[in-house]
């Protein structure tokens, strides 16, 4: 078990280094690339600064709160845009393509190469700035910010970038199955919509899907819960204990379909 | 005789568009209906999540089943990005797939901005009784009775804005990938059309400098006027900002356009 997660790792660190080497080939669109994320990151700064224009006070949570909770999400898209939203967006054409035959004859994991091997190391700089973003917002929070809470921006941001990955596996994994399923690819990412906004808003139905049924409503609201309010008790261990879940049906998932997918040749 | 094949040869386009979409039952399902409608939920969700959490009734003077109704033409689709068609375009610029087409008699211009029409046109056909239903079993603010116009003006915002995609997919001819630039642009133009929120929920004089814009009539100008959010006088303004629009983006794609099949052209494609 340990050896195996050990190959893992060495293997992400020689795509790491190959595709740093690839991406600096192409400076320019290391620098478009990173431009195209802030202003993703501007358009939600300006839907939330606007709203709070015309209100105080959102289910509990003010601008400070609310700002802490975008720069969450911020340093969660970054790290998932580096290691393995490319490999994602295409997915559904390696399939087609039939580049997941010649995985499979390989010695490692075929989710592994399916899903993490390009790396996008221009959006390093995205979680920069996020990572400052986030920083800069909760020293801003009304009831002041202990600095030791921020160690736990390296609990919950792994455990977030697990659950997007499991989700956006099990969307992915349904082009196994069937013959078009982009368009599954673009219902993840409307179901993403929700997660990118605080799960306090929603009723108890949405909540329910959001959290239990596609945890997509974990990804960046329970890590800022973790951060900005320490009497909440239960979001660290629900978000460690989703994260752990959403991995393990993911892998089951693939499994079976990857199973199934050969027997269909 | 040749505004005859100019036409023959558009619908010809159109009706590849529609046949595409078509194809595959379930990837049409899933296009016009079921991605539109989950994200027209998703927003109903917020938007009325949002207005409660609040603790006011209203939000910018607005009651949530107007930001319901406003929502309710994200699900035609008349003004929202189609991703993929772009990337299409610039795929087969850079490939060299496009050899093929100007070959033909039909422009590269006229054989996508038809295709994309003829998609634009089945979706929203298919949509407008989904719409209507919605509207009628929610109680939402939807005035029918507008709806040949705010069609009318989605069909020439389509146009304008395919002009735009256009010339961004030319810049293939000069650089290696545009994709990231497309992306950008698309970026721009997603809050620019009040896709993300209504332009009137932000300050002035922002508010008044967007919506005087062109890409206001890809979402928030005919949303705003189907829902009631704004009168005629408004909505007619959004016309003249697409002329001009119009003019300035097909002067652009054009010029674009020439420039790289020239430069194509010299390298001995």
């Amino acid at each position: 078990m340990r050896t195996s997660f050990k190959k893992l790792l060495d293997l992400e660190w020689t795509f790491f280094k190959l595709s740093a080497i690839a991406d600096l080939q192409v400076p320019f669109n290391l620098g478009v690339q990173f431009i195209n994320d802030i202003l993703w990151y501007t358009m939600q700064i300006i839907l939330f600064e606007a709203l709070y224009l015309h209100i105080n006070n959102l289910g509990g949570w003010g601008i400070a709160e609310m700002r802490a909770f975008l720069g969450v999400l911020f340093l969660v898209d970054a790290f998932q845009m580096v290691l393995f939203a490319y490999n994602f967006d295409v997915f559904s054409e390696k399939i087609v393509h039939r580049d997941l035959d010649l995985l499979l004859l390989r010695p490692v994991s075929s989710q592994q190469l399916m899903t993490c091997q390009k790396l996008q190391c221009g959006f390093l700089l995205n979680a920069l700035f996020a990572l400052s973003w986030l920083l800069w917002s909760l020293s801003l929070l009304p009831e002041g910010f202990p600095w030791m809470r921020s160690l736990l921006i390296l609990i919950v941001v792994p455990a977030a970038l697990a659950i997007f990955y499991s989700t956006r596996l099990i969307f992915c994994t349904l082009a196994l199955l069937m013959t078009r399923a982009e368009h599954f690819h673009e219902l993840y990412f409307t179901f993403f919509k929700m997660g990118q906004r605080p799960d306090h808003l929603y009723g108890p139905g949405i909540r329910y899907i959001i959290l239990l049924i596609i945890p997509v409503g974990m990804i960046a609201s329970f890590p800022t819960r973790v951060l900005v309010d320490p009497t909440d008790s239960w979001a660290l261990p629900a978000l460690l204990t989703a994260a752990m879940g959403s991995l393990f049906a993911a892998n089951l998932f693939w499994r079976w379909s990857v199973k199934r997918y050969m027997t269909i040749g | 005789m040749s505004y005859v094949s100019f036409l023959k040869r558009n619908l010809a386009c159109i009706r590849l568009g529609i046949s595409s979409r078509t194809t595959y039952p379930i990837d049409f399902l899933m296009a016009i209906a079921v991605i539109p409608i989950c994200y027209f939920l998703v927003e109903a969700v917020f938007w009325s999540g949002l207005i409660k959490a609040s603790g006011n009734d209203l939000l910018a003077g607005f009651p949530a089943r107007y930001y319901l109704g406003y929502y309710l033409y994200i699900i035609l689709q008349l003004g929202s990005i189609n991703w993929r068609f772009e990337r299409v375009m610039i795929a087969e610029i850079n490939s060299g797939a496009v050899n093929a087409l100007l070959l033909r008699p039909s422009s590269f211009f006229e054989y996508h901005l038809g295709q994309l029409l003829g998609q634009k046109l089945i979706t929203a056909l298919v949509m407008v009784p989904v719409v209507s239903f919605i509207a009628w079993a929610w109680d939402l603010p939807f005035h029918a009775q507008r709806l040949p116009i705010v069609f009318l003006m989605g069909i020439c915002y389509v146009i304008l804005l395919f002009s735009l995609h256009f010339a961004v997919a030319s810049m293939a001819f000069f650089f290696d990938n545009v994709y990231s630039l497309n992306n950008s642009k698309n970026m721009i133009i997603w809050i620019l059309t009040g896709e993300l929120m209504p332009l009137d929920l932000l300050p002035s004089p922002i508010r008044e400098w967007v919506i005087a814009l062109p890409f206001s009539c890809g979402i928030y100008i005919p949303a705003a006027y189907l829902s009631g959010r704004i009168d005629t006088n408004a909505f007619m303004k959004g016309f003249i900002s697409l002329a001009v629009g119009g003019v300035v983006f097909g002067l652009l794609a054009r010029f674009v356009w020439k420039q790289g099949l020239h430069r194509y052209s010299g390298t001995g494609a």
